[in-house]
């Protein structure tokens, strides 16, 4: 038994809060130096 | 119907009645608060076939969306069952959601004569936030694991700081002065004419 209600709407409730939308950083540039090719002897 | 959105679960209000064994139960279906995983699903008790909460029956977890209307659900229950004055009753926050398919249905209630409005909900799922009472609650909140508050009042900070939801708001209405003067009036004709009643009875028991 309720209280006299004026009016009545729905809404989506979710069960646990949206969360944002992930945004990934910018990759970042490869920082590690080309590897070169090693001088074998003769 | 309109249907609006949240981004989180609804922050509700809402009693229970306290057995003599110290269980939870639902004031209208005396259903036991929580059940085994706490989280409480809503069954339509009219046994009728569909899913609670339905827009044409009146299911669903209840709740209010403060404390304030919660109280007044109480005393609206004591006023028109007064055999519910002699239970014990326990004030506490919920949190209350939907699924898909299943919306929360949201009912604006009639503001009273101080103009203060409220929100009725009727939820497919809930699960206890806190309780407020004193020792004999305690022990249950501990059983249940809820954090306990001393004060009722305290219960909407608890119950925001740490439940995560959100607090739906209800637009508040203008005090109806009238209504309050009419009841006024009539409370005073009640009571003059009962002090007058007595007088005459007094008056007529000394004569004799």
């Amino acid at each position: 038994m309720g209280l006299p209600v004026r009016r009545e709407w729905t809404i989506e409730v979710p069960d646990r809060p949206r969360e944002e939308p992930l945004t990934l950083p910018p990759a970042e540039p490869d920082e590690i130096p080309a590897r070169q090719p090693e001088e074998v002897p003769a | 119907m309109i249907t609006q959105r949240t981004e989180a679960p609804v922050i509700g209000y809402r009693w229970w009645r306290v057995t003599l064994f110290g269980n939870l139960r639902a004031a209208g279906p005396s259903v036991r608060w929580p059940n085994s995983s706490g989280v409480m699903e809503a069954l339509c008790a009219h046994e009728r076939h569909h899913r609670a909460p339905a827009a044409d029956c009146s299911c669903g977890i209840a709740a209010c969306n403060d404390l304030e209307t919660a109280r007044r659900l109480l005393r609206h229950w004591h006023r028109w069952l007064p055999w519910t004055r002699l239970q014990r009753h326990v004030l506490g926050a919920v949190l209350v959601w939907g699924d898909t398919g299943r919306p929360v249905i949201v009912g604006e209630v009639r503001p009273d004569l101080y103009g203060r409005a409220g929100l009725q909900f009727r939820a497919p799922f809930a699960r206890i936030v806190a309780l407020s009472g004193g020792r004999r609650v305690a022990r249950l909140a501990r059983k249940l694991g809820v954090p306990i508050v001393r004060r009722a009042d305290y219960l909407e900070a608890v119950a925001r700081e740490i439940s995560g939801g959100v607090q739906l708001k209800a637009a508040h209405g203008s005090p109806r002065w009238w209504l309050r003067l009419g009841r006024l009036a009539l409370r005073g004709v009640f009571g003059l004419g009962f002090l007058l009643g007595l007088t005459v009875v007094t008056v007529a028991r000394l004569w004799r």
